[in-house]
């Protein structure tokens, strides 16, 4: 039976890796068509004010620009499974270089940031569902709500004033040290921990409700036994649902956070060949940001039929 | 719950008793390093290919001009000539430094600036800098003569303008990629680029200008975007020197005593390009009743937060030949009077202004309200971002837009008014008078002849208010008040080389 249920999920998973290929074709093909519309031609921005317009056509024929946009769009494609996923038009560097070079800061300041956001939300939300209506769940919501309403980039600010410039303790800026990561992973911490806490509260408030959780309190199950054991697994299930979505936002970049703390992020490059109309590492940097987004989707899939039983006998 | 309290408690006072607080390896204090907060990191770093003002900065570290500017007189003078002699009216020649090394070891002679001038006549970026000189020739190892297809006024400031960095010919010759490794004959040689982060430089020890050599070894430039946050970086020791100051914080860093600010008027001058081409625009008198409809003061005040001087004049006030003559000052009786010689209805104009970064949307804001109250005009502000505008602009989409100059002098400026600017910029001035001026003046050397013809071609523009403008902004440059020797130019730009720790 349990062989089943593994078979049954690694062909799941593969199905689902399988889906990422009509995924990714449809994101590029819609990002080339939205980069080729917008105003801003790539050439005339490499070439500047001073060219004419001759000048700039011949750059354009040069770079290949003219192309019809399919013909140009198949042969990114055919390029791309190959594993070159082109040049950048203004930094002359391979896009997977520099899109490479960057992800990994994206990731380690996301992953520092999730650990924060679990350890500190999930049994915030655990708190105050039990002390439901309590002064503690009173203080534990308004911190929640201050946390969603608060600006990030203000936060931010506030953060590098007061424990960088006052208080001398961590670096304003950059990605060099392990302090460095402090002030930028509370920055995200503290508005995603709002979202996680609120969901597991009142998550558990539905779950601590029920009848098993009430029998087992009957038959001498301890309070705790009955929150942790049996509560909280079951409450699980959207916790990791939002989880999940705050992962994938923060494996794409928090813009604003990379800007305040000058963090060498995807966010940021993204935006810089946006405003530059780099094609190429736009396209770069969404294919890498979807394969990403897929698989850990895939994963938090993966997860529920870890924690749920139900869920994992649907694979067999 | 005992326990969470318990933790909280435990970390409350890790953190009192400063444990994580005792490595403090990134701040700036080493006494031979000088590191530089700046906005952004170039994209490139050839400054051939590219507009941005990023890679000149680079290039002031890793090489060298032929002329360079002088940093209080803005006049050139000679960097890796050793001495300029005017053969004619059309040809130049320059005496070569000799011993100069290149980072990679070569020795500088004169087919390196045969290479680079020739390597630049391919970029059209270049064309305001090399597009007069027909050919250069090395004499000797050490000789260069530069023959002009006319006589041309201009060559020395060309020579010290951010494309002519020179570059060594054998590495044009092998294509070398200079977008992503500068080398040059400059005071520091890039060592290290991590992407979106830092860029560090290494003094090099063969620099041929040993005066210039200082107690500093290494630059490094730390890439911050945000202004606030390049300031605390200051403030908090983590940089020596911010460039780019960010303008609310210039008050805070003022009363900082460890801070020292320097204040400069950029050359930069703003102003309002409108479509001259276009109906109602192609009209001079609305043009003029524009113009002089203008509250700059009320720009400097409101939208640069006094940190600038109006400009009524075409051309910036700190060039050598800027005059004032027949300048479109605010003035609204008398635009109302050109509004009537125009003899249109105002409330039919439709006049949009495109800007393309924050700021200009506050000038843009002031503009729009001068506009209304003065002549019954309604200005739209179309916010846009740089590349949309650059698209525009040469696509001649467009009634107006905010934009700056910042040449190396009033020649580099003026020209621009010749209507073959109108091949890159449709609806740019196209006035037979300017063209005659500016064709005069390409072909004048005498200075007293130049200053003549300058001041006719910018009395000329203002006539006919082809491009009114508005305000120079000043730029402000923090640092540490234990650094010396920094020389920061008008233009902008700006010598780290010769700073040094007191």
């Amino acid at each position: 039976m349990q062989n089943e249920v593994y078979v049954g999920m690694l062909i799941y998973f593969l199905k689902r890796i399988a889906q990422l290929i009509p995924v990714i074709l449809g994101i590029t093909l819609i990002i080339f068509v939205i980069m080729s519309l917008a105003q801003g031609d790539p050439a005339r921005l490499i070439l500047g004010e001073w060219a004419t317009q001759e000048e700039v056509d011949q750059l354009r024929q040069e770079m290949r620009l003219d192309d019809p946009l399919l013909i140009r769009y198949f042969r990114y494609l055919y390029n791309f499974v190959q594993g070159d996923f082109g040049t950048s038009y203004i930094k002359s560097r391979s896009v997977a270089t520099e899109v490479l070079g960057r992800f990994p800061n994206t990731v380690r300041l996301a992953f520092v940031a999730a650990i924060l956001t679990v350890f500190l939300a999930v049994p915030l939300g655990i708190i105050a569902s039990v002390k439901q209506n309590t002064a503690v769940d009173s203080i534990i919501m308004v911190i929640t709500l201050i946390g969603i309403s608060m600006p990030i980039f203000w936060l931010g600010l506030l953060l590098i004033l007061q424990f960088s410039l006052k208080l001398g303790w961590f670096p304003s800026f950059g990605s060099e040290s392990w302090q460095s990561y402090i002030l930028p992973a509370i920055c995200l911490a503290f508005s995603n921990m709002s979202t996680v806490s609120r969901t597991t509260r009142s998550s558990m408030l539905e779950t601590i409700r029920q009848d098993y959780v009430r029998t087992a309190l009957a038959k001498g199950c301890s309070r705790h036994d009955a929150v942790y054991k049996h509560a909280f697994r079951n409450a699980l299930i959207p916790t990791i649902t939002v989880i999940g979505i705050q992962m994938s936002q923060l494996l794409g970049g928090s813009v604003l956070v990379e800007q305040v703390f000058a963090w060498p992020g995807i966010g940021r490059l993204m935006i810089e060949s946006i405003n530059g109309r780099d094609t190429p590492m736009v396209l770069g940097c969404i294919v890498l940001l979807t394969i990403v987004f897929s698989v850990l989707n895939l994963f938090i899939d993966m997860c529920y039929a870890l924690v749920d039983p139900r869920i994992r006998g649907q694979y067999s | 719950m005992k326990r969470l309290l318990f933790c909280v408690c435990c970390i409350a006072i890790l953190f009192a008793s400063g444990l994580f607080v005792v490595d403090k390896s990134y701040a700036a204090n080493a006494k031979d390093t000088l590191t530089i907060a700046m906005m952004s990191e170039p994209a490139s770093m050839s400054t051939v290919n590219n507009e941005s003002m990023d890679p000149i900065y680079s290039g002031y570290l890793t090489h060298n001009f032929l002329m360079k500017n002088d940093p209080k007189t803005l006049e050139p003078v000679p960097d890796l000539a050793e001495s300029y002699e005017l053969l004619s009216d059309t040809e130049h020649v320059f005496k070569l430094r000799k011993g100069v090394k290149f980072h990679h070891g070569k020795e500088f002679k004169a087919e390196d600036v045969v290479a680079t001038i020739n390597y630049n006549k391919t970029f059209p970026g270049c064309k305001p800098y090399v597009g007069a000189i027909k050919s250069v020739e090395a004499i000797d190892d050490y000789t260069v003569k530069f023959i002009m297809d006319k006589p041309y006024p201009n060559l020395l400031n060309d020579l010290t303008f951010k494309v002519n960095f020179i570059q060594a010919a054998d590495l044009i010759k092998k294509g070398h990629n200079f977008d992503n490794e500068p080398i040059g004959t400059g005071p520091f040689k890039l060592v290290e680029w991590k992407r979106g982060s830092t860029i560090r430089y290494e003094r090099f020890n063969d620099y041929f200008n040993k005066d210039e050599v200082t107690n500093i070894k290494t630059i490094i430039w730390k890439v911050i975007p945000e202004g606030t946050s390049r300031t605390i970086a200051l403030e908090a020791g983590e940089v020596d020197m911010v460039f780019q100051v960010e303008t609310a914080d210039i008050g805070r860093l003022k009363k900082n005593e460890k801070v020292a600010v320097e204040e400069i008027i950029e050359v930069a001058n703003y102003a309002m390009g409108i479509n001259n081409d276009l109906p109602p625009f192609n009209d001079v008198n609305l043009r003029q009743a524009i113009a002089h409809a203008i509250d700059r003061e009320s720009i400097v005040i409101g939208a640069l937060n006094s940190y600038g001087v109006p400009n009524f004049t075409s051309c910036a006030q700190n060039y050598w030949g800027s005059t004032t003559e027949g300048a479109c000052t605010y003035d609204p009786i008398k635009a109302k009077e050109y509004l009537s010689k125009w003899g249109g209805d105002p409330s039919n104009v439709k006049l949009s202004i495109i800007c393309w970064n924050p700021m200009l949307v506050r000038v843009g804001t002031i503009v729009q309200g001068s506009l209304e109250e003065n002549l019954g005009i309604k200005v739209e502000l179309e916010e846009v971002d740089s590349a949309t505008f650059s698209s525009r602009r040469a696509s001649g989409q467009y009634r107006a837009f905010f934009t700056y100059w910042s040449p190396s002098n009033s020649f580099s400026y003026v020209t621009r008014y010749h209507s073959d600017k109108r091949s890159s910029v449709p609806g740019a001035c196209n006035d037979p008078k300017v063209d005659e001026y500016v064709d005069a003046l390409r072909n004048t050397v005498p200075a007293d002849l130049r200053l003549e013809l300058t001041h006719k071609i910018i009395a000329r523009v203002n006539e006919i208010a082809a491009q009114p403008s508005l305000f120079q902004p000043y730029t402000f440059r923090a640092y540490d008040r234990k650094l010396a020797g920094a020389q920061f130019t008008p233009h902008g730009y700006a010598y780290f080389h010769t700073c040094y720790w007191k």
